[in-house]
């Protein structure tokens, strides 16, 4: 059988870690920092500025001019200059009043395209944080920085859309539940918190009260999502949608990491988007840390993550990767590989079914 | 680098949202031929994000498989062209419908003239519409400037203005793309497709702004609609769509000489080119239509001729992996419920599906779950099959217009564990009536041949030709509610070799007789009251087996399905045994009514009973045929031909019945060819086209026509789409 490259999920205790954090295309903006600055997951390493409206004066029109090029002799802003409602913008100065244009709305000054002067309108500021605590590796003009920290890494399979930094902390021995408002510390106000049980949506409800700072789940019931997705902490699966309990892969990576910081980033999988949620904790690099292995195929003994029904979660190391595809028990025809569980039971699994979690 | 007329062989890779699919074709006794496939894994996302990665790995399984070097020894780098030592190959095709699609907005004059055009032009690419500017809207210069800007398209396709109309209208349209191109901050590319007249004034505007692209008119009068050069270059924009974008395309597309074409151009080139074949070949009477349906991951595209006319209906809404929650959004958890055989909560289909957008190249590992996958792909040939009946101008009910050959590929079907099961996916979810020909297409090959039809178009005849493809059997599948268990089909089938085989099939069964490819039987089938086989009640046909046979599907039309999971529990093992061909044989139809009479009192929802979802998000469908009138066709001697002897002997439904007495073989069941002669239409028709082809009228190829107009582009810009 020629080689077979799984998929990827990395979860690994130690490794180095790079992260673009970037500017949208379409928001001018500028970088905040500079190539080895140390920031924090906080810190704001980039702004831009979005606009959601474009406003369009006439000026050739409005001022009378033949010759658009000299427009640029009537201004009386600077380009990207923030101008105020009612603000003279353009007109021959010393003349009589009603040849100066006025900005109708507050804006920015953007284009002056063909005697046409626009303002872009609606603006917002956007703030691109670091997410989390590492160095500026290199940063691309306008549009943001590469960063590097080493620590621990875990990668979710869904988010919310939020992010958050805070402290990580494991569910108190009760379950989530057990927090309620009188009883609430410190400890707990913004803490990330790590649960090995499926998410409900009276647990979902529980914590968004308690002003936690984010959870980690291993599932959760897909109709929750509508729910999840209003929510303004971040919550990230390690597994999927369903009632599946977490991986012992996982949940031995972070648990113990619990009091240490943790930066976790919930970005809702879009198709076609790099982004994945993913949980950082950083740490001390140490002489054989490096990147994550990619590319790597799939070979006898590699340790597996399985990732459908009946195994799901599962960590096994293969066995033996048959040369030819194998009828599973559904009756598909499929290439395989022997899968040692952690019973010490060894299962035939789809390849497709596998993947790596980022060890060479 | 070899030239045009060197290409012995070549790769075409087809890049799915999933798995890269590549096939080897070589020249064979000179005849095309497909030499070698093979599948590997997407590389497009993360951690690589570069589908040439892919792409080498597949080249390194090829090499495996057939012991020819394809990458140099550096491994990063296709050897080409072919080496005296057999090493390399000639040229690599790229096609691809990964990624997300690209984001359009329309500027055209008139809403049904020449905005209706360039919907058509975009139907065969992978495209979302996502804003349409015309005379007819009354938004304001201002607004519509900022419509372009906060869609943030790809692309801003301009039509409009006929070549010898007002040139002003459609200049005052592109200043108004101008000024949005000049301010966006990232400008979009711009495909012009209007006013020939204004090209010069259209350059003079844009070129400076933007990336201009520049077609012919779409509509050069008003009556004359020509999409083809459009198209032509929007599969050029396609592709630097992908180049500009992160996924390693660049590469891929500096190799490739066509570029990166949209998978569903080659869909409509090779279905256009079937529909041609087939009408050629259609003995009397209108002719059937053809219709190939691509399940993906991310993406389900039905391909339709029908009255030979070209149709593509593409859904990227819906899929089986990265769509499958789009899929869920089109259509109910109860309407894949009732092709389950066990009463699965809303939930368990919810997480199914969603989880499949979260994994999307997983594969089912339980019976339950092989259920739910088959389910889904079951619901979403049936949603787009929906919405293209309308561009197929037919109702939104009543039946299918006749299909032949029905062409089911994505990985799955073509990895079902018996093509049986495939080709009940295909009869539950296209429900076709009469007689069609079911085929698979494992390999990708379609996207290949549509592919390769731009360097070697004799290539796809003659792949298609020498049954590249795979053939799961005829499919009789008479029209007519049914109730089960009450009356059927009597069935004679007669062997060129003399041996009969008679059956009754029960009404609300199916049954399939194994005839293995390439072998033709006689078939005698008399119909019970209230059934019909194109329109009639007895016929004897000619029909042709496959890897699963002749499939008997007397389930009726639409489809009875069972509301209770008991009951349904009990039935469609049965009807997955029929067209397995498991089903115990049994001759005595008093037993088999007996057998599944208890169905008869089962209550029913029948296909049609489609509870309807939400309307879709985005489907964009339409009629890709160009409108106009055309010239006369040429005879097309020596390739297929027209088809020479009648393949039924058709009876009246209200004929006498027949009485049921052996006859002799007849001489075309004699001359039944081998499984590797028999092509998608067959070498007997081709030998008897060779006899008695005549001038036919018709209407011109349009592969050819694309052939040509790719051609003159070639001249034009030979770097920029046909890379040598």
């Amino acid at each position: 059988m020629t080689d077979f490259y799984p998929d990827q999920t990395v979860i690994l205790p130690m490794t180095t870690i790079r992260r673009e954090r970037l500017l949208p295309l379409d928001v001018p903006g500028d970088v905040l920092v500079r190539e080895g600055d140390r920031v924090s997951a906080v810190d704001v390493v980039a702004r831009g500025v979005r606009s959601s409206r474009y406003v369009i004066l006439d000026l050739q029109r409005a001022l009378g001019e033949d010759d658009p090029e000299r427009l640029v002799n009537l201004l009386q802003v600077t380009m990207g200059e923030l101008v105020q409602e009612g603000q003279v913008i353009a007109g021959q100065r010393g003349r009589r009043r009603g040849t100066a244009v006025r900005a109708p709305v507050k804006g920015r000054v953007s284009h002056l395209v063909e005697g046409r002067l626009i303002l872009q309108t609606g603006l917002s500021e956007v703030n691109v944080k670091a997410a989390c605590n590492g160095y500026v590796a290199s940063v691309r003009a306008r549009r943001g920085v590469l960063l590097e920290t080493s620590g621990a890494l875990v990668q979710g399979v869904w988010g919310n859309g939020q992010s958050q930094f805070g402290t990580l902390r494991l569910e108190p021995r009760q379950g989530l539940r057990s927090l309620e408002v009188d009883e609430f510390t410190t400890d707990w106000q913004g803490a990330i918190v790590l649960t090995s049980q499926p998410l409900t949506e009276a647990i979902l409800k529980h914590v968004a009260r308690q002003g936690l700072g984010g959870v980690i789940g291993p599932s959760m019931y897909v109709g929750l999502r509508e729910f999840a997705l209003g929510l303004k902490i971040p919550i990230m699966l390690t597994e999927g949608f369903g009632s599946e309990p977490m991986s012992s892969l996982v949940y031995g990576v972070l648990e113990p990491l619990a009091g240490r910081q943790a930066a976790l980033n919930a970005p809702t999988p879009v198709r076609g988007e790099a982004d994945r949620p993913e949980v950082i904790v950083q740490l001390q690099a140490d002489a054989s840390t490096s990147v994550p292995a990619r590319n790597e195929p799939l070979r006898i003994g590699s340790e597996v993550r399985i990732t459908r029904q009946p195994y799901l979660g599962v960590v096994g190391k293969v066995r033996n990767l048959p040369q030819m595809p194998q009828v599973i028990d559904n009756g598909l025809r499929l290439p395989v590989a022997e899968v040692i569980l952690p019973s010490g039971r060894t299962a035939t699994v789809p390849l497709a079914n596998l993947e790596l979690f980022g060890r060479g | 680098m070899a030239g045009r007329d060197e290409i012995n062989s070549i790769v075409a890779v087809d890049f799915g949202s999933v798995n890269t699919r590549i096939v080897l074709v070589d020249l064979v006794d000179g005849a095309y031929r497909l030499v070698a496939r093979t599948m590997t894994r997407t590389t497009a996302d993360d951690p690589l994000r570069d589908v040439a990665v892919g792409l080498f790995r597949g080249l390194d399984q090829l090499a495996a498989q057939t012991g020819r070097k394809l990458l140099a020894p550096t491994r990063d780098r296709v050897l080409m062209p072919e080496n005296p030592d057999g090493s390399g190959v000639d040229a690599l095709l790229a096609t691809a419908s990964v990624g997300r699609p690209l984001r359009v907005v329309v500027v055209g004059l008139m809403p049904d003239v020449s905005v209706a055009s360039a919907q058509r032009v975009l139907t065969g690419s992978y495209v979302e519409v996502m804003d349409t500017l015309s005379l007819a809207d009354i938004r304001t210069e201002q607004q519509q400037i900022n419509a372009i800007l906060t869609q943030k398209p790809d692309l801003i396709l301009i039509v409009g203005g006929t070549d010898a109309g007002a040139e002003e209208p459609i200049l005052d349209l592109v200043r108004v793309v101008r000024s949005a191109v000049q301010i966006a901050g990232s400008a979009p590319m711009v495909l012009y497709a209007g006013n020939r007249v204004v090209q010069a004034r259209v350059r003079e505007l844009l070129e400076e702004y933007c990336t201009l692209f520049v077609a012919e008119n779409v509509r050069p009068a008003l009556l004359d609609e020509r999409l083809g050069a459009a198209q032509l270059e929007l599969a050029a924009v396609y592709d630097a769509f992908r180049v500009t974008n992160r996924g390693g395309f660049d590469e891929v597309s500096q190799i490739s000489r066509v570029g990166v074409l949209p998978t569903a151009q080659s869909y409509t080139n090779v279905v256009r080119y079937l529909g041609d074949r087939v009408a050629e070949n259609s003995r009397r009477g209108e002719a059937p239509g053809v219709l190939a349906v691509d399940v993906g991951s991310a993406t389900t595209l039905v391909a339709a001729s029908i009255r030979r006319r070209p149709y593509i209906n593409i859904r990227k809404d819906l899929g089986l992996g990265h769509s499958a929650e789009g899929l869920l959004k089109a259509t109910t958890p109860g309407n894949i419920r009732r092709w389950l055989t066990w009463d699965a909560t809303d939930a368990e289909i919810e997480n199914y599906a969603y989880n499949k957008t979260l994994r999307p190249a997983t594969v089912p590992q339980s019976e339950h779950e092989l259920e739910l996958e088959y389910a889904l792909a079951r619901e979403a040939i049936r949603v787009v099959i929906d919405g293209a009946r309308t561009t197929w101008r037919l109702g939104r009910q009543g039946g299918l217009p006749a299909l032949r050959p029905i062409i089911g590929a994505g990985a799955v079907l073509a990895s079902a564990p018996h093509s049986g099961q495939a080709a009940l996916i295909l009869l539950d979810a296209i429900q076709p009536e009469g007689v069609t020909d079911l085929w698979l297409d494992p390999a990708g090959l379609i996207a290949a041949l549509g592919a390769v039809a731009y360097l070697r178009p004799e290539a796809v005849v003659q792949m298609l030709e020498a049954g590249d493809l795979v053939s799961i059997g005829s499919a009789i599948c008479p029209a007519g509610r049914v109730r089960i268990g009450r009356g059927g089909m009597r069935v004679r089938i007669k062997l060129p070799d003399g041996q009969e085989e008679k059956r009754f099939v029960t009404a609300g069964t199916v049954w399939t007789y194994p005839l293995p490819p390439g072998q033709s039987a006689q078939v005698d089938i008399r119909l019970s009251r209230g059934l019909t086989l194109d329109g009639k009640s007895r016929l004897k046909l000619t029909l042709f087996g496959g890897t699963a046979g002749l499939i008997f599907d007397l389930r009726g039309r639409p489809l009875p399905l069972l509301r209770q999971a008991e009951a349904r529990a009990k039935l469609y093992p049965r009807w997955l045994a029929g067209t397995r061909g498991t089903l115990r044989q049994r001759v005595d139809e008093k037993e088999e009514a007996l057998d599944v009479a208890e169905f008869a009192r089962a209550e029913m929802i029948t296909s049609s009973e489609a509870v309807p979802a939400p309307p879709p998000v985005q489907e964009e469908a339409a009629e890709a045929a160009e409108a106009g009138a055309a010239p006369a066709r040429k005879a097309r001697r020596g390739l297929f031909g027209r088809r020479g002897a009648p393949q039924a002997a058709e009876e009246p439904a209200e004929a006498a019945p027949q009485a049921e007495e052996p006859e002799a073989p007849t001489p075309d069941a004699e001359a039944a060819p081998t499984p590797r002669q028999r092509g998608l239409f067959g070498r007997r028709a081709r030998a008897e086209a060779e006899s008695t082809a005549e001038e036919a009228p018709g209407t011109p190829s349009e592969v050819d026509e694309m052939m040509d107009a790719l051609r003159a582009s070639q001249e034009e810009k030979p770097r920029r789409f046909l890379r040598r």
